[in-house]
């Protein structure tokens, strides 16, 4: 019977190109993508890969978790091309001796440290009182403002952010640019916003047991990454994998 | 002196030159130009010692040091240095030219010394030349250590060449330098003349060429193999030389000699490269009331903008650097920087930069007058593409550089920054924030220096942070740093790779200076 079924079906459906099937990426169009340097991660991925431009949203709890490890081959992508990759209101310094030992050229590393809100600088004159009351700004204004702008220029590459209280429109309006500007943008925070509009949505945390006395455990010195995918537009599972970095 | 008769046998006796092209180039055959009222008097204010008194004015120096203290200028002679000048105090206590350092100090314990500064002694040169230009428009800087001034026109404006003369002399030694003047009809006689020391005036021709004549050959700039073989020959004076039939000099040392020669006596116009004034723009408006808010003057500066831009594209040329001054009340002024990455003369660029610093200025009183100058005008060039390789620029976009302004603009002068590695093992010295104001990408990668082929965190720390040795578990593979014990931050750590209790794996250190006390480095993120 299913064998007789089967093919019948599938042509039916391949008949419809307007059919979404939700797990299958035969039918729809496959979008250009970099590699993760990891199978099992570009298997999870909805198109195999990191997608080349757009918003990516990184939640890390605690950084330095290995973010960085796996943001890497974004990085050596971009570096390839002569675009730019930008760091803005970073939490720490990012260590110069091994982006160059990884191959990337620091000519194209643009850092944009935490950004002085000009709320802050006009708190010194005399004229803040009367200013703030109808522009009370946000923490990130600059940080997004400046983000934004990067995005929508197409010479701009890789754009990174911790920004500290992101909010959905926020989000909405650098997904904009940097799907209009072919660039790409990955926001990382440290607690998930829920119903967010980004595309990709991605967790890191590390494998390691906080219970378990890591000293009798000979593994505990190397944990491996946990990569959950929260949400990913075009797959429908939300599934979870672990990578040893 | 040489007998021209015993000069003229040595010219015989000489060898022969090597192979030259005949004369013919330059007219050997003609005797010398008659003479005549020179149509051209040359000023050269020559500096003999601006090497020390550049020194001597740096508000540094000056602070530090008390005047009267022995000071001295060095300069390498084969690697090593030695005393090129020195003060009057250092003069008094035997440091004289040519001595070795050693000996300098050897004599005279408190001597200060300092290297010789060739770009500040051009940049006072040009800072002169600008306060000279108002004795005359044909300036030039083409001597060393000397500026030269076409003066015959401005006698009658200044009263004379002895007004001229000592108005320039105070003026000079009112700023701490004592040049000496000397007046010739020719560029290079006065330069010669003024570098012999002497303070003289000639006003004709024939004149010159008797004064010039008791020269020795030495004081002329001739090449030393030239010098070498006039001096073997028995020449020492310029007279000699002169006695001597153009003909022969040219054919036996060359055309150039004579040209010096020509040059000296001014019977060959000799063409300088004028000093010419840095170009500047500026431009005033008064309002027609005090304004407090910009937004109600823009059409003002707006326009102020536009005629720069005008003023720009009239002269093919571009700015790199704007400054709006507002005028208040009571004489007060404030003032706005607006710096670029590149030169630009593109008004929809000035303008969005203007507003954009504008939009984060808050204005300490209300205006009356919006002033826009400009001196840092250059040559516009064109955004340049390898022929070969049009994708690969050397130079960043233009619309990349504007958006880099316009960020700087608003972020403010500092914010845009980008690492570079430096040959050390300290990890909180190996690299180092440079502010971003590159145009050009430099080819630096070959030369990124690779201090360690270790395993390094990719997150850093600013500062190492202690830590608490129970929240980690440390392993004991350990690499030592060692390093520093030049400078004032010796280090001497253990680095081992840890794991915290967020299962992040960090660089941890143990300071073994103040043993059992252990520090937080970075994050292998």
């Amino acid at each position: 019977m299913n064998t007789l079924d089967s093919p019948t079906l599938e042509q039916l459906i391949h008949s419809q190109p307007h059919l979404w099937r939700g797990h299958s990426r035969a039918s729809h169009h496959l979008a250009p993508v970099i590699n993760t340097g990891f199978p099992k991660l570009n298997k999870a991925l909805p198109d195999g890969g990191w997608p080349t431009h757009g918003l990516m949203e990184w939640i890390v709890p605690h950084w330095g978790v290995g973010e960085l490890s796996l943001l890497l081959p974004l990085l050596l992508h971009f570096n390839l091309q002569s675009r730019w990759c930008s760091w803005l209101c970073a939490p720490y310094s990012p260590c110069a001796q091994t982006l160059a030992q990884q191959g990337l050229d620091l000519r194209y590393l643009l850092l944009i440290p935490k950004v002085q809100s000009s709320a802050s600088a006009l708190k010194q004159t005399k004229k803040y009182t009367q200013r703030a009351k109808h522009s009370e700004q946000h923490p990130d204004q600059n940080l997004f403002w400046s983000m934004e702008k990067l995005l929508a220029n197409p010479t701009c590459g890789i754009t990174l952010a911790w920004p500290q209280q992101p909010t959905l429109q926020h989000l909405r309006r650098i997904h904009l640019a940097a799907t209009n500007g072919h660039n790409l943008a990955v926001v990382f925070q440290q607690k998930a916003l829920t119903n967010t509009p980004t595309p990709l949505r991605i967790k890191l945390t590390s494998s390691a047991n906080q219970n378990e006395n890591p000293n009798s455990n000979p593994q505990a010195l190397r944990p491996s990454l946990k990569v959950e995918i929260l949400k990913a537009r075009g797959s429908l599972s939300s599934r979870s994998l672990q990578l040893d970095l | 002196m040489a007998n021209p008769r015993q000069a003229q046998l040595a010219l015989a006796l000489a060898p022969p030159p090597p192979k030259k092209p005949p004369a013919a180039a330059y007219k050997v055959s003609s005797s010398n130009p008659a003479p005549s009222s020179s149509k051209q008097l040359w000023l050269c204010i020559y500096f003999p010692y601006l090497a020390l008194e550049v020194i001597a004015q740096r508000a540094d120096f000056q602070s530090i040091h008390n005047p009267q203290k022995p000071l001295a200028i060095t300069e390498e002679i084969k690697g090593r240095p030695h005393i090129l000048m020195a003060s009057r105090s250092a003069l008094a206590a035997g440091v004289t030219a040519g001595l070795s350092t050693a000996s300098a100090l050897a004599l005279c314990p408190e001597l200060t010394l300092c290297p010789r500064q060739p770009e500040e002694e051009q940049q006072t040169l040009q800072a002169l030349a600008q306060w000279s230009y108002q004795f005359t428009p044909c300036l030039s800087l083409e001597f060393p250590q000397a500026l030269l001034l076409e003066v015959k026109s401005s006698l009658l404006l200044f009263g004379g060449l002895d007004n001229l003369s000592q108005y320039i002399l105070e003026g000079c030694q009112q700023r701490g330098y004592r040049p000496c003047l000397t007046v010739t009809p020719s560029p290079k006689a006065s330069w010669v003349l003024a570098r012999a020391g002497g303070n003289i005036q000639i006003n004709q021709i024939d004149a010159l060429r008797s004064t010039l004549g008791q020269l020795p050959l030495s004081s002329l700039d001739l090449p030393p193999r030239t010098l070498q073989r006039l001096h073997k020959t028995g020449l020492t004076n310029l007279r000699d030389l002169w006695r001597l039939p153009r003909a022969d000099l040219a054919r036996r040392y060359g055309q150039d000699l004579l040209k010096i020669l020509d040059q000296m006596s001014a019977s060959q116009h000799q063409l300088l490269t004028t000093f010419e004034q840095p170009l500047t723009f500026s431009t005033e408006q008064d309002l027609p009331i005090a304004m407090e808010n910009w937004k109600l003057f823009w059409p003002a500066i707006q326009h102020q903008l536009e005629t720069l831009i005008r003023f720009l594209h009239n002269r093919n040329a571009a700015t790199a650097h704007l400054e709006l001054s507002f005028f208040h009340a009571y004489g007060a002024r404030s003032e706005l920087m607006i710096s670029l990455r590149t030169p630009s003369q593109s008004l929809a660029n000035l303008m969005l930069l203007v507003r954009e610093r504008l939009d984060h200025y808050t204005l300490p009183a209300s205006v009356i007058t919006v002033q826009l100058c400009t001196h840092a005008i250059e040559p516009y060039r064109t955004q340049e593409r390898d022929l070969f390789q049009p994708n690969s620029t050397h130079k960043i976009d233009e619309n990349w550089a504007n958006l880099l302004d316009q960020l700087q603009a608003r972020l403010g002068p500092n914010s845009i920054q980008t690492l570079q590695l430096n040959e050390d093992h300290r990890p909180e010295c190996a690299q180092h924030y440079i502010r971003y104001d590159g145009v050009e990408l430099k080819p630096s990668k070959a030369s990124t220096p690779q201090t360690t082929t270790k395993l390094r965190p990719y997150w850093l720390l600013p500062q190492p942070r202690a830590l608490r040795l129970c929240d980690y578990t440390i392993d004991p593979q350990s690499e030592r740093i060692e390093s520093g014990w030049w400078d004032q931050h010796p280090i001497r750590r253990d680095y081992h790779t840890a794991i915290d209790r967020n299962g992040s794996r960090c660089w941890v250190f143990q300071d073994l200076r103040q043993p059992k006390r252990w520090y937080l480095q970075g994050f292998f993120g």
